[in-house]
């Protein structure tokens, strides 16, 4: 039996827009982030994008170092 | 009027910090995730075993979309919203920024008062946001699906949190540094869980808020043991909010 994506569409979408936004969010921050240096953003960078869901939230919890 | 303007600064800076965002894309997507997983998990099963092993599994039903969510919020809404809200005083202790306000007259009652509120606030809104996704997508998944019933576990599972806000509270007035807070409320619901083993304590224990939801769910209707669970969460609330707030009042705020 083959999986019917069309069912799965409305809650797909949501759920990958949740995560662009999630995403998206993180790196305009970690762009605009002037208190972590060249190699940090870079790797922060590749956290936010390859760790899926968590990293981008990690990052806004414990990287942002603004205070 | 002070506690309203201070509710606003509140929320402006919880705003600010992206807790609001991360709390609400976290609850968004356990309120997705869990009638997508109820759905989906059988027939990725049956996708993924090879054709010669046969696997009968019963087809899902409403019920185990709201065993997702239970679960979910449990395992991943509370513990994402204690871990956030832990610093909730830490900072504020830390940089002495309440004590400013307090020498300028404003009463360490309403500044208790007033995080207590938004945390509380927090909560019911991430909770039911999350709960009304749910909601819609069980009813356009599972359509046979009754609605009676939902309403007294979903609510004992609100009260827990309510509960857990309040402890997180009270521990943030206690403790100064970040993630104690966070130990104190890891600490209640281990004491809960270790509790549960004497029959005795079960019967009265505020975590049947939290674990029997689904067999509620199913009876449709509640016992007294869980009235009692309901009366010791709310006391429990009151005490602890209370004596936070005394507490405060006599704590340096540096």
């Amino acid at each position: 039996m083959m999986l019917n994506m069309m069912d799965y569409l409305p809650i797909i979408i949501p759920l990958v827009l949740l995560q662009l936004v999630l995403l998206i969010t993180a790196l305009v921050h970690l762009v605009r982030n002037e208190q972590l240096n060249q190699s940090n953003k870079i790797i922060w960078a590749l956290v936010i994008i390859f760790v899926n869901l968590i990293g981008p939230i990690i990052y806004l919890i414990f990287g942002r170092k603004e205070d | 009027m002070r506690y309203a303007a201070f509710i606003r600064k509140e929320l402006k800076e919880q705003l600010r910090n992206y807790k609001f965002f991360i709390t609400g894309i976290v609850f968004a997507f356990i309120g997705l995730l869990s009638p997508l997983s109820a759905r989906f998990l059988p027939e990725l099963l049956e996708n993924l075993v090879d054709d010669n092993v046969t696997i009968i599994l019963a087809e899902p039903t409403h019920i185990d979309s709201w065993m997702q969510f239970f679960s979910n919020i449990n395992q991943i809404g509370l513990v994402v919203f204690v871990l956030l809200f832990s610093p909730v005083l830490a900072k504020e202790y830390s940089q002495g920024t309440l004590v400013h306000m307090v020498t300028k007259g404003l009463p360490r009652t309403t500044i208790y008062m007033a995080k207590l509120t938004v945390l509380l606030l927090t909560w019911t809104a991430a909770y039911w946001f999350s709960y009304t996704v749910t909601l819609g997508y069980t009813l356009l998944y599972f359509p046979e699906g009754p609605l009676d019933g939902l309403i007294l576990p979903a609510v004992s599972l609100y009260t827990f949190g309510l509960m857990l806000a309040s402890v997180l509270m009270g521990a943030a007035v206690l403790f100064k540094s970040s993630y104690a807070p966070l130990l104190a409320v890891a600490g209640l619901v281990g004491l809960l869980f270790i509790g549960n083993l004497f029959p005795l304590f079960q019967e009265w224990s505020p975590l049947q808020l939290a674990t029997r939801n689904v067999e509620i769910l199913i009876l449709a209707e509640g016992d007294a043991s869980l009235v009692r669970a309901f009366i010791l969460a709310s006391l429990l609330i009151l005490v602890v909010s209370l004596s936070g707030a005394a507490l405060f009042k006599r704590k340096p705020l540096q």
